[in-house]
């Protein structure tokens, strides 16, 4: 097998297999034809991954997409330790984001969405409920603190804190494995029910 | 991927798809050799399948029986009424644009 060949087995193989049985023998038969450039290989590749998103369920878009934000923000804080300014600014971005992402589902213009993440700390814009959920995510998915204490909006290392009537002693890896784990499933719970009630949105605007 | 094509409308792959299969049936990589040639895009193989795949589920292009390892499509006449639409849609786009122009 040549090394083309092989390229164009691997890129075909980044599909997901649903696509490859209807899709994937043509699409071959198309690149050994055409020749595989750098470009093609490129656009193969981005079409694979579109193709995997679609098929993803939001939850699972979502929780992926914290769980890299938290992961990079767990590494930086480890270099270099967040202020507690920075800390705020922090979980108001992840708040952001993933309101961003809820939004987005249900067809908000950016700029609409825009005025609306500007405005939402002081102002009643938001239904309730998109708050009540960014609260509960927040209480589900324990974030980053300075220096390992316990900070303002540290809902899960708060409550060990209270627990333990004590400074939360935490090694990094079990910080990162809680990490982890409460920010897929802040991340699901988020994305589903961000996913229902844009597909409720869309239902009752469809209707009207 | 299409190397930097115009942008606007008239660089839409799914348009383009439908386009080309107005004319009659055709396989993938005559579809992106007549794209290429009519329309000066150069259309991306992952770029023509995603609107492949797009078109089929929308039920605006449906596939035809396999010869060897490629299959031809062909434009279905809700893919005809859509693509009439759009088109007819930027006509009266471009006919407004220029209108307007031509009062500056």
């Amino acid at each position: 097998m040549s090394v083309e060949r092989w390229m164009i087995r691997r890129l075909i193989g980044l599909y997901p297999a649903s696509w490859q049985a209807e899709y994937g023998q043509e699409l071959e038969a198309l690149l050994a034809q055409r020749g595989l450039t750098f470009w093609a290989a490129l656009d193969v590749a981005w079409g694979a991954l579109v193709q995997r998103l679609r098929y993803v369920g939001p939850w699972k878009i979502c929780a992926g997409f914290l769980l890299i934000c938290r992961t990079a923000a767990l590494v930086w804080n480890s270099v270099h330790p967040f202020s507690n300014e920075v800390y705020v600014w922090f979980t108001n971005g992840i708040c952001l984001v993933r309101h961003f992402g809820q939004r987005f589902e249900e067809g908000f213009p950016p700029i609409r969405l825009l005025k609306v993440q500007w405005e939402w700390r002081s102002s009643v814009m938001l239904p309730d409920f998109v708050v009540c959920l960014l609260w509960a995510s927040e209480f589900v998915s324990p974030v980053i603190l300075p220096g390992g204490a316990a900070g303002p909006h540290g809902g899960g290392v708060a409550l060990l804190h209270v627990r333990s009537s004590g400074p939360v002693d935490l090694r990094p890896e079990e910080i990162f494995i809680m990490e982890a784990v409460a920010t897929c499933l802040g991340g699901a719970v988020i994305g589903a029910l961000g996913g229902a009630a844009g597909a409720r949105l869309s239902a009752n605007s469809a209707s009207r | 991927m299409a190397r930097k094509p115009a942008r606007g409308p008239a660089s839409d792959p799914e348009l383009l798809v439908l386009s080309s299969l107005a004319e009659g049936p055709k396989h993938g990589y005559a579809i992106m050799e007549d794209i290429a040639m009519h329309a000066g895009v150069e259309m991306g193989p992952g770029t023509l399948y995603g609107a492949i795949t797009r078109l089929v589920e929308n039920g605006w292009v449906a596939p035809l029986e396999a010869r060897g390892r490629q299959r031809p499509y062909r434009l279905t006449g809700k893919g005809a009424e859509h693509l009439k639409a759009q088109l007819e849609s930027m006509r009266q786009l471009a006919a407004f644009g220029l209108r307007r122009l031509r009062t500056i």
